[in-house]
């Protein structure tokens, strides 16, 4: 059995392994994607979304909680503009029904949120914390628009990855918020675990686009009628 | 005004350019490369062949690729009174 101090140690270590390793792919697909078009930025502002949170996680293990913070919420703006830019081209087919529909997913983590937190005795502290289940939640909803509409494309596995990601997010920030509520978190704590798998799952996802847009073929014919550039 | 010969095809592969680059320069390529892979064929030969564009978008974007058609008959649809584009237009959305 580790202890404590040698769990905190391990989960920092894997930590800034696996952010930076998903901070380098998110760099290598925005090279691959290009910069140009509603997709292009999409990607910059999800790698952007990515280096708010890695800056985040290394505030947290300085013990800078309110700024990593900061970064963090910062880090779901830039998310959520990432959902929405990628979403733009196809916003013929995305009816309010849909919207309010993906919308009804906050339901059921705002009730378990709701239910798990006492009010009467709540602080700023459990607030913020109680918050990001939230805000995760939020998040889901340009995820599962982009997969009911990509439903039958490639594009489907990246969309079904980030979503999954997103999901493992949920699922670790409410499960900090209920052992940190009862004074049972340490760093190092199995709940860091489904943070991990999120940043590689989110890694899988970057990969997947990586995969799908493949590198420009020079030596293709295809190349000879680019009338764009 | 009749079809010139090159012209018509020329302005249909500007147009299925600009608004695949409009997306992403990736897509664009992509979108390139999989139509001379799967069809032989470059973006000007979709006038005779709007399938060929319908079957790649489609197998990229999934049901998404309604709202790429959407766009490019946007773009075109000035042009409909010619009988090539409106063919073209038409095959889009069989």
């Amino acid at each position: 059995m580790i202890s404590n101090s040698h769990a905190g140690f391990f989960s920092t270590v894997i930590n800034i392994g696996i952010t930076s390793a998903l901070l380098g792919l998110c760099i290598f697909n925005n090279f691959r994607v290009g910069i140009h078009g509603a997709h292009g930025i999409s990607w910059i502002l999800f790698t952007l979304s990515i280096s708010t949170w890695f800056i985040a996680e290394r505030m947290w293990e300085l013990n800078m909680s309110t700024y990593a913070d900061l970064f963090w919420f910062s880090g779901y703006v830039l998310y959520f503009i990432f959902g929405v830019m990628y979403l733009k081209p196809f916003v013929h087919q995305i009816s309010k029904q849909t919207i309010i529909i993906s919308s009804l997913v906050i339901l059921p983590i705002f009730t378990t949120v709701f239910f798990t937190i006492e009010l009467e005795s709540i602080n700023h502290i459990d607030m913020i914390n109680a918050i990001y289940p939230l805000v995760d939640a939020s998040m889901l909803i340009p995820s599962i628009i982009g997969l009911t509409l990509f439903f039958k494309g490639k594009v489907r596995f990246s969309w079904s990855l980030l979503f999954i990601g997103m999901i493992m997010f949920v699922i670790a920030d409410y499960s900090f918020m209920y052992f940190d509520s009862i004074n049972e978190y340490y760093p190092g704590h199995i709940v860091d675990v489904p943070y991990i798998w999120a940043y590689v799952i989110f890694m899988g996802g970057v990969v997947a686009n990586i995969n799908l847009f493949k590198r420009r073929d020079k030596n293709k014919r295809f190349n000879d009628q680019n009338l764009m550039k | 005004m009749e079809d010139m010969p090159g012209v018509t095809g020329a302005l249909i592969s500007v147009t299925i350019s600009q608004t695949l680059y409009e997306i992403s320069e990736a897509v664009h390529d992509d979108v390139g490369n999989a139509l001379y892979k799967k069809y032989n064929c470059y973006f000007h030969d979709c006038l005779n062949h709007p399938e060929y564009l319908v079957d790649v978008i489609q197998q990229i974007f999934g049901d998404g690729y309604i709202s790429i058609i959407h766009s490019i008959n946007k773009k075109l649809e000035e042009f409909s009174y010619q009988k090539p584009i409106n063919e073209f237009l038409l095959g889009l959305y069989k």
